[in-house]
């Protein structure tokens, strides 16, 4: 390894990242914009959950019913029905997200003490969502119930409303968030999408800064010169390293000044944990870069590992505890959930190197692992 | 642009002659390119059988431990419901810190605290009695579904509970109150699998449509083949029309292979609408999205630009056309944002035919939007390499 030759290749790759002015820009907007893009799209609370009602009871405590719901942040309502079939069109054409009907003779039953029924059509295409809003809705449902069970137990039994609300709710959990205590959506989302931008750009772009050599033929140029193939590949490293870790610190800090995700933990844990990923990153590029030859290839084959690793087995989506039997096993065997876990670790949980050494200890390995079977990979004398 | 005179019908016969062997050469090219072959056979088998095989919106092995302690019968109940395949035991905890601790490394995902006297404030009732769930929060997904899933559960112990134990609640048997049947239409099961393979094709071919054409023009312009088509007999509007073309057949037999091999066969995905509505829009969509993949390609000087813009555009349409999030709750802005790429317009579709069995009376916005978008990307991107390979 010699020094003045890895610097050599890392001084006319970063001569042709800054001369490429637009290409330049791209690598620093990129990742700024997507981690944009995702937290505002994705953090949301599932709320205004659209509905329309079918009431053919159409009293007044069917009204109070109805209105309930109305007036709940969590659902919108969007009008009255007469027919069926309105319900149908309206459920066929995902206009609303549930349609309530109230059957007649909901007054009658409830005024002599017997229960009422209505029923609710769901939209099941969503399921994910749908789930939240079958909570949503059996939340609403028992408040109603215990409300109306309330006036009825303390008139017969003659006891304070507080005291026949303990009779009919008699155990009640109390949940305590930890690390989160708003829950707020966004500081979790932003942490881990510091993760996932960069497993979604670092790859391609050492990918291609080596695959770009091959397909334009200036890699003859290497394969002709002295230089020996470990600081070739280093050289090519460095440029890709540096700005990874630019843009890392860039996500850190859109994360924190921007989203206020709170960073609890320290820098001098998040820096290096970071620096290992970014290698790691780079290495499975390398290792892109030695399977294909075109810039077409480069650009395919990474999209698809970003979105294996990035999405499919990093927990950012399906929780890792979620994963099956195989994914399972998949999702520990790649380095994105060791950093995601880093990550959520640092920011949300204050944690530091005596809690988090293992997956920072992963993480490393990979990076080492990836950069040697990439280069052991890479021959400077290809047979043609 | 001399071959394309409408008015001369010879010309116009030869010059469709001459499209339909450049497209010849496209899917020869095509199989002899192993990456990009094998890349198309991934993305329209092996992706999406990944995507759907591992999807569940329901909580599942959530790790969870319990606060160590002497636990009555009906605390022991409770505890018991905290149970697989919702739940995972974690052990106990020992302590407070002990607890802190297995959350802070990971070891359990919730500490659930069922105080000593659970039993007694249950049959005195006097007052409600509360039991602690601790939940981390730091992977947020995770922690809503825990809190939600326990309120549930705790709360049906309760009523189970009461009504299990009438005679301590002064004849509460005949109470008012409403009952709430669900009916959950399109996906009665809520098979996550659904969506999720539905998701994956539509993103991955996106990908494929806005990809293929755009690198496809660079590495022209990169090893200077262009100068070879000027000179050529062939004008470079029956040369990019060649190349969308070929793209779309290939594209439009992708789409058979993922939704009869893979969507039917494998996730019995249904299909209550018309195939024939879906084969058609998806062509449409397939030239919207090809039209993207043009306009970047004049733009772009190298496949690395490329790779960059397409990211650029294609991954926030991926995240926020209505798959992986909700589109009602996402910020109004976004929302009008969002509304301009023909992926939303198109995962409408897609959903309202296989699953809704909507027809063209339901989806008419969808479509004609889509339409537009199709024609005037196309438009633009035809418009743009005229200007560019004059």
């Amino acid at each position: 390894m010699n020094g003045r030759r890895i610097w050599a290749v890392a001084r006319k790759e970063f001569r042709e990242i800054f001369r490429d002015r637009f290409y330049f820009l791209l690598t620093f907007a990129l990742p700024p914009l997507l981690m944009f893009v995702f937290v505002y799209g994705t953090s949301q609370e599932t709320e205004n959950v659209s509905f329309l009602v079918l009431d053919h009871d159409k009293t007044q405590s069917s009204r109070d019913y109805v209105y309930r719901y109305a007036t709940s942040r969590y659902f919108a309502y969007r009008g009255s029905l007469t027919e069926m079939r309105q319900a149908e069109r309206a459920l066929a054409g995902a206009e609303v997200s549930f349609v309530l009907v109230i059957p007649e003779g909901f007054e009658r039953d409830l005024l002599s003490d017997r229960k009422a029924s209505v029923q609710t059509l769901l939209d099941g295409v969503i399921p994910a969502q749908t789930e939240t809003v079958l909570g949503y809705l059996a939340a609403m449902n028992s408040t109603v119930n215990v409300d109306l069970a309330e006036e009825t137990v303390s008139r017969r039994m003659g006891v304070t409303p507080q005291r026949a609300r303990v009779l009919l709710d008699p155990s009640r959990l109390e949940v305590r968030y930890l690390y989160n205590q708003q829950m707020r959506n966004i500081s979790g989302v932003a942490a881990s999408m510091v993760m996932f931008v960069q497993m979604l750009t670092v790859p391609l772009l050492a990918a291609l800064s080596v695959v770009r050599e091959k397909e334009t033929g200036s890699i003859y140029n290497v394969y002709a010169s002295t230089i020996g193939r470990w600081e070739f590949l280093a050289g090519k490293l460095v440029p890709c390293i540096c700005i990874s870790l630019a843009n890392a610190m860039i996500l850190w800090a859109i994360a924190v000044y921007h989203f206020e995700a709170p960073f609890k933990g320290s820098l001098g844990y998040f820096v290096p944990v970071t620096l290992a990923f970014v290698i790691c990153a780079n290495g499975i590029g390398l290792l892109i870069s030695g399977l294909v030859r075109t810039q077409q290839g480069a650009l395919m084959v990474s999209s698809i590992i970003a979105v294996l690793i990035g999405i499919t087995y990093s927990g950012v989506i399906t929780p890792i505890p979620m994963l099956t039997g195989g994914a399972y096993v998949t999702a520990h065997m790649l380095p994105a959930m060791y950093y995601h876990d880093a990550v959520t670790g640092v920011f949300l949980k204050g944690l530091g190197w005596r809690a988090l050494w293992r997956p920072a200890a992963v993480i490393a390995t990979y990076a080492a692992f990836l950069v040697l079977v990439a280069g052991s990979l890479f021959r400077k004398r290809r047979p043609v | 642009m001399s071959a394309v005179r409408f008015g001369d019908l010879h010309s116009a016969r030869e010059s469709i002659r001459q499209v339909r062997v450049l497209m010849v050469k496209e899917w020869h090219q095509l199989v002899l390119d192993r990456t990009l072959f094998f890349f198309l056979l991934y993305i329209f088998t092996v992706s999406i059988l990944i995507a759907g095989g591992e999807v569940t919106s329901e909580l599942r092995n959530a790790l969870l431990a319990v606060r160590a302690g002497s636990h009555g019968q009906a605390a022991r109940e409770l505890i018991d419901r905290f149970r697989p395949p919702y739940f995972r035991s974690a052990g106990e905890a020992r302590s407070d810190r002990h607890a802190l601790e297995m959350l802070d490394r990971g070891e359990a995902s919730a500490v659930l605290d069922v105080p000593s006297d659970f039993d007694e404030i249950l049959l005195t009732a006097r007052e409600q009695a509360t039991v602690q769930l601790v939940v981390d929060t730091s992977k947020t997904r995770l922690g809503y579904l825990i809190s939600s899933y326990g309120a549930r559960i705790a709360a049906g112990y309760g009523q189970e509970w009461v009504q299990a134990n009438p005679g301590s609640r002064g004849g509460s048997a005949n109470l008012p109150g409403v009952e709430n049947e669900h009916r959950i239409w399109f996906n009665p099961q809520l098979t996550a699998a659904w969506l999720a393979t539905i998701g994956e094709f539509i993103s991955w071919m996106t990908i494929a449509c806005v990809l293929l054409p755009a690198t496809a023009l660079v590495r022209e312009k990169e090893r200077g083949n262009i100068e070879q088509l000027l000179v050529s007999p062939l004008t470079p509007f029956q040369v990019m029309l060649a190349k969308v073309l070929s793209m779309q057949v290939v594209m439009l037999a992708g789409t058979a292979l993922s939704l009869f091999g893979i969507l039917q066969h494998v996730f019995s995905v249904p299909a209550n609408g018309s195939l024939l509505l879906f084969f058609v829009l998806t062509g449409f969509y397939t030239f919207a999205a090809a039209g993207i993949g043009l306009v970047i390609g004049t733009f772009a000087r190298s496949a690395a630009q490329v790779g960059m813009l397409v990211f650029l555009l294609v991954l926030p349409m991926i995240m926020l056309s209505g798959t992986h999030s909700r589109f009602e709750s996402m910020p109004v802005w976004l929302q009008t944002v969002m509304s301009v790429s023909p992926m939303h317009h198109y995962v409408d579709i897609t959903l309202g035919i296989l699953l809704r069995g909507a027809g063209l009376e339901l989806l008419w916005r969808s479509v004609a939007a889509l339409a537009l978008m199709g024609t005037v990307l196309f438009a633009v991107g035809c418009w743009r390499f005229r200007t560019k390979f004059r």
